[in-house]
């Protein structure tokens, strides 16, 4: 057993950057829908920006409207279009690059969603790309500006730059001592900035993952929300590592039992709900990152496979997989055969 | 889980120490901002005009300052210059600063900018010396300022 890794790709697991725009001479997408006449206007800019795009890269189009239920709930799952976009199927689309890590989402709340995903944490990057996508888009396209509002939005709380930077944390010590809603979060309101529980807003932070984003988008720059974002990040990620060595020091047996525990559940069960899956599959990772199955050598490579697990086994994914809609009971014990196997495989040294 | 003050938008939970216990509450970010943080002391002047704020129509879209109190949501870019005036207040409550100071599209000229800076800028003066005048209870002074604003709004257009 080594001492706790001080990586801080165990605590930054993923990099968000969103940018909203809307074309200048069309009313905002929920306005579209009121009007029974405003379709052509909705379809004139999926059209639009859809033969834009077909210049700068490989996009499949998605008109919600024409989606299936099943395709629906992957894409959702995969966070690669919104509640709100299906919410508005009548008129809405989705262009999504051809390896997932481009996805723009057209009349959302706003007319155009433009969204870049990466593994990992690298805020300079994730705009380099996202600023680039939305040059080559505004070229053809008048977007609706204003020299004192910047970049105009359905909700004043987008205004400006538009710009949502975010960082998916993995805080499994911040969150389990409480550090994350009595002092990390209230400070970082105060600093323009939240914190969200990972699996969609609402949610408490199911698996201790925590989405770290900019609330404020007006009247700072990018450079500035970035600056900001990224030190925010840091300070979390050097507090959490301390809450990490903490908490093995004072939890002694019982938290190794409790972490053997998960591993045994998740390397033999029979039948995984959900729920369960995510809570062991923290638990898990929680030993991964206090250095109890390993030298350290591959632990980030362990981390990103369980991630990427827990997103192989959610419900319309595991369907995908098994190729027809299983129900929730098939779903359970499609999820615990698949989990078991996996993380067998991973051969981590829990001795 | 919806938020407990506006019973609208998701709620995240927030510890609090109250008489010394801890207490948590499910509040979503704008209104845990509204009940915890200190405001800024806006002066009356938010209270000027407030009849006439809801019945206000966008020109362009239709969309009335009422509809937006109800749904957070403007109705098309014209909205902004049709409601300017009463949603400085409402972005003030959540945003950092009243002004633009990120990526602008390329078709917007530095002199574009300079133009409307100037123009902004003689804006939060006057409403600056509004506030001062209701602060001294100068009446008479802030409705003449009110006035001087109100005018200067409808040149804005000039700028375009």
């Amino acid at each position: 057993m080594s001492s706790v890794p001080e990586s801080f790709e165990s605590v930054a697991v993923s990099t968000r950057m969103r940018l909203a725009r809307n074309f200048a001479d069309y009313p905002f997408p929920w306005r579209l829908l009121k009007d029974t006449h405003a379709e052509e206007q909705a379809q004139e800019i999926v059209r639009l920006i859809t033969a834009t795009l077909s210049k700068v890269d490989q996009f499949t189009l998605y008109e919600m409207k024409h989606v299936s239920d099943e395709r629906t709930a992957l894409l959702l799952e995969r966070n690669l279009i919104s509640r709100d976009l299906v919410r508005n199927r009548r008129i809405s689309a989705a262009l999504i690059s051809s390896d997932e890590i481009i996805s723009v989402m057209l009349n959302e709340e706003d007319h155009v969603r433009e969204q870049y995903f990466m593994r990992g944490f690298d805020l300079p990057r994730a705009w380099e790309r996202i600023t680039g996508l939305d040059d080559a888009i505004s070229d053809s396209v008048p977007f609706a500006f204003d020299e004192q509002f910047g970049y105009l939005t359905a909700c004043p709380t987008n205004l400006g730059t538009g710009l949502r930077a975010s960082v998916m944390l993995f805080l499994p010590a911040l969150s389990r001592q409480g550090t994350m809603a009595r002092e990390i979060v209230p400070e970082l309101l105060r600093l323009g900035l939240t914190a969200r529980g990972a699996y969609g807003e609402g949610s408490g932070a199911e698996g201790d993952l925590f989405q770290v984003s900019n609330e404020v988008t007006l009247g700072v720059s990018e450079e500035k929300i970035l600056t900001i974002v990224g030190q925010a990040v840091g300070l979390i990620v050097e507090e959490e590592l301390l809450g990490r060595a903490r908490m093995k020091a004072e939890g002694g047996l019982q938290l190794r039992d409790k972490v053997s525990r998960a591993y045994g559940i998740l390397t033999n069960c029979r039948v995984l709900e959900e729920h369960e899956f995510l809570r062991y599959l923290a638990d898990v990772k929680l030993g991964l990152a206090l250095g109890y199955y390993s030298d350290g050598s591959e632990d980030d490579a362990w981390m990103a496979q369980l991630d990427e697990l827990a997103a192989t086994l959610r419900p319309a994914n595991i369907n995908r997989l098994n190729g027809a809609p299983l129900d929730k009971q098939g779903q359970d014990a499609y999820r615990a055969d698949y989990a078991r196997t996996a993380i067998r495989a991973m051969q981590l040294q829990t001795d | 889980m919806l938020c407990q003050n506006c019973g609208k938008r998701p709620a995240q939970k927030f510890i609090r120490n109250v008489d010394g216990k801890s207490v948590t509450v499910e509040l979503c970010p704008a209104c845990y901002r509204a009940l915890y943080t200190e405001k800024p002391w806006t002066g009356f002047a938010s209270l000027m005009g407030e009849e006439t704020q809801n019945d206000a129509v966008c020109p362009v879209c239709g969309t009335t300052f009422g509809e937006f109190r109800r749904t957070g949501l403007l109705g098309c870019a014209g909205c902004y210059s049709a409601f300017r005036e009463q949603l400085f207040l409402t972005v003030r409550g959540i945003q950092a600063n009243l002004r633009h100071a990120g990526k602008r599209p390329e078709s917007h000229t530095e002199e574009d900018y300079d133009r409307v800076r100037a123009y902004v800028s003689r804006q939060e003066t006057l409403r600056e010396q509004i506030e001062e005048a209701m602060r001294r209870h100068d009446y008479a002074a802030a409705r003449r300022l009110q006035q001087a604003l109100r005018d200067l709004s409808s040149r804005k257009e000039e700028l375009r």
